[in-house]
């Protein structure tokens, strides 16, 4: 349900070690190795731009919006 | 003076007994062992409490006896604190129990104890109830105090090492009454926010009693019903909570929970280098494929022509050899189609390519290949060559097209 496919780190990572598979299992024609190179130079420039480019952000929660139950308990 | 008239009835003597006795023991400690344990479907306890050579029937009732932080059993123990009454009835006295503590070790530590065996039996420790961590989490739930040193531990580890992962604090209360209700319900906000792949419980060090939450019950059911994976990180290393143990991973510290949580933006980069390094590997190995058959090519006399042809390719084949040693950057998808045009235009040179698509040659004896039909004579013998093989024939007749 989510409105937008956002870049996923650790499923582009995964994308990438498949596509070293494919390529290392040497089943596939210099078109396609040419083709799942240029795949997987793409995705590494993502993920190293990714990585570079993070910038860490930290959230507080807000109690007040907590169920009941914990009020009670404490007083 | 008959002794008849000096006698009491079985009941003034009983009533003599508890007047004389119940003010002396009204408020006592003794310590025996227990036996003959039976918790009543009234919710009372009947047991006897012995050493060597005596015995004391007891009773704790049920509104104290919920009170006492481990399962009493035949065999422990204990210390009690309570009244001795005289039940006459059955003329018997009796310790009604107020108070029930282990002896020797502490109540805490035997709690712990007692609740750990039984999550044990339940299988909530179990490796196959564990979840796996994500291998990179985007983002990562914290409960902890918001004013602990665990929870600056773990920012600077995530800030130095993983910038990428996003941090969501649920500001817990780590100690008290209400601390193991609160961090309970820091677990069920956290899980029901989708985005969050992992959480983390961390609590800096403390006494048995300050890390208490981290031993309770319900805590120990939320953390193995939650399908947010959690790493659990309380106390020091020696510390062993219960929430460690049911957690589907255990880090020692805070700060190590931030490392086993995220790796480092070098880790991932160098695992990014290895793929394009194998990527590079591969196409060298690929490449040097084509040299092999270059050089085959070029020591088959049956191609004369092509020489020059093989060549250039070989120069080709040299250039991009030596791209590919500089560095992956040389290694762009231009050099990449050269190297497809040059595998293609070796394996059109390849003559035995051709020969397999149905053509054959015909050999003289001499070695020289038949072009014209005029090279052979009738009856002369010829070798002829197909692509899997080769076989002898002879020139029958001419024949006009």
């Amino acid at each position: 349900m989510t409105a937008k496919k956002t870049f996923n780190f650790e499923s582009a990572m995964i994308d990438l070690e498949k596509i070293v598979k494919r390529l290392e299992g040497e089943n596939e024609s210099l078109e396609k190795s040419l083709e799942l190179f240029e795949k997987g130079t793409k995705l590494a420039e993502q993920l190293r731009g990714k990585l570079d480019a993070a910038e860490q952000r930290i959230k507080v929660l807000q109690k007040d919006k907590e169920v009941e139950i914990n009020r009670e308990d404490i007083s | 003076m008959s002794s008849s008239q000096n006698s009491l009835s079985v009941s003034e003597l009983t009533a003599k007994i508890k007047n004389l006795i119940e003010p002396k023991f009204s408020n006592i400690w003794v310590r025996g062992e227990i036996s003959n344990f039976k918790h009543h479907g009234s919710g009372h306890m009947y047991f006897t409490i012995k050493d060597k050579s005596s015995e004391l029937r007891c009773v704790m009732f049920k509104g104290l006896n919920q009170s006492i932080k481990f399962k009493p059993e035949d065999g422990m123990d204990v210390l009690l604190q309570g009244k001795i009454t005289v039940y006459e009835l059955r003329g018997q006295y009796q310790l009604i129990v107020q108070l029930m503590e282990p002896a020797g070790i502490g109540t805490l530590y035997l709690a712990f104890e007692t609740l750990k065996k039984e999550l044990l039996s339940e299988g909530l420790f179990d490796n196959s109830r564990k979840m796996k961590l994500p291998k990179i989490p985007k983002k990562i739930g914290l409960i902890t105090s918001e004013t602990g040193a665990a929870l600056r531990d773990m920012i600077n580890i995530f800030n130095r090492r993983s910038t990428y992962a996003n941090l969501v604090l649920y500001p817990a209360t780590v100690q008290g009454v209400s601390a193991a209700q609160d961090i309970v319900n820091g677990i069920k906000r956290l899980s029901s926010e989708n985005d969050i792949d992992l959480i983390i419980l961390a609590r800096g060090g403390g006494s048995i009693e300050d890390l208490w939450a981290f031993n309770e019950e319900l805590l120990a059911r939320a953390i193995s019903k939650c399908n947010t994976p959690i790493i659990s990180a309380i106390g020091h290393e020696t510390d062993v909570t219960i929430s460690d143990l049911v957690a589907d991973v255990r880090a020692p510290t805070p700060s190590a929970a931030a490392e086993i949580a995220a790796p480092s933006i070098s880790e991932l980069k160098q695992s990014i280098n290895q793929q394009i390094e194998q990527m590079n590997t591969y196409f060298e190995h690929r490449l040097n494929k084509i040299w092999q058959k270059l050089d085959f090519l070029s020591e088959r006399h049956a191609l004369q022509k092509p020489i020059a042809i093989i060549d250039r390719y070989r120069q080709t084949a040299e250039k991009l050899s030596g791209a590919l040693t500089l560095s992956i950057n040389h290694l762009l998808s231009i050099n990449l189609s050269r190297i497809i045009g040059l595998e293609k235009g070796i394996v059109a040179l390849n003559p035995i390519d051709v020969l397999t698509r149905g053509y054959s040659i015909a050999f003289k004896k001499d070695g020289n290949i038949v072009r014209r039909e005029e090279d052979l004579s009738v009856g002369e013998s010829f070798i002829l060559r197909t692509g899997n093989g080769k076989m002898k024939a002879t020139k029958k007749e001419s024949l006009s097209d």
